[in-house]
């Protein structure tokens, strides 16, 4: 339990720091589409420095931006998580959902953001390969794991139903 | 499922009341209801051990197969 308090404590202090960028960042991708002169802001977003985009770049942007605003929400749910966690009600149904809509947005945006970066590397033609484990693929990896978390949750609701109707 | 526990059969042959029983074997009215109502995933031979040694009969007494 002492583990939980601390990876809680861990996760608020990261949804602390990430919550009041939520609004920056709705306001911010509709703003980009909309001007051309970042230089200003000195803004990095994914390794790219916003300083003069085309429409390919803003796209890029505005899809990490989105998947961005994904990774908070997971953020977000996770810490949900961990306070059913911490109520002991680890086989509730909302904890397997959790773990499940987690798994679909991590897997889902990594994906999006190795089929963008693949696309905006293609379009500005500097097709590279690259071998290694990187961001995009970290994250689709966390995402499999959570979907493995969530499968086994469920088995282990199955498994303590059939534990407590066992008289 | 098709196994059925004859529990109520049994309780009302030795006029005993659930309650009774259930303080008997050591297990609470509410698991004994789960028991009585069929609704039980499985049921330990210390319990069953408890409830025939309680009723005075055998586990045939209690719990009977009948096909789907």
């Amino acid at each position: 339990m002492r583990n939980t308090h601390i990876l809680k404590f861990i996760v608020d202090v990261i949804w602390i720091f990430s919550f009041p960028v939520i609004p920056l960042i709705i306001v911010f991708i509709p703003y980009i589409f909309f001007t051309d002169d970042f230089s200003g802001l000195n803004l990095v977003v994914n390794g790219i420095d916003l300083e003069v985009l085309d429409i390919n770049s803003k796209l890029f942007v505005a899809i990490s931006l989105i998947a961005y605003l994904a990774f908070i929400y997971c953020v977000y749910r996770f810490r949900k998580l961990l306070r059913y966690f911490l109520a002991k009600k680890i086989f509730d149904n909302q904890v397997i959902k959790g773990f499940n809509v987690i798994a679909s947005l991590l897997t889902l945006f990594g994906f999006i953001m190795i089929v963008v970066s693949f696309v905006s590397n293609v379009i500005n033609k500097k097709l590279e390969f690259e071998i290694g484990v990187n961001s995009n693929l970290m994250i689709i990896c966390l995402g499999l794991f959570f979907l493995v978390l969530s499968e086994t949750f469920k088995a282990s609701k199955e498994f303590k139903k059939n534990s407590d109707l066992t008289i | 499922m098709s196994i059925i526990v004859n529990l109520d059969v049994m309780l009302a042959k030795r006029k005993m009341k659930s309650k009774d029983l259930a303080e008997i074997i050591d297990i609470t009215t509410a698991n004994l209801s789960i028991l009585k109502s069929g609704k039980a995933r499985a049921i330990r031979f210390s319990t069953l051990e408890a409830i025939c040694k309680a009723l005075d009969c055998q586990p045939s007494d209690i719990l009977e197969y009948t096909e789907d």
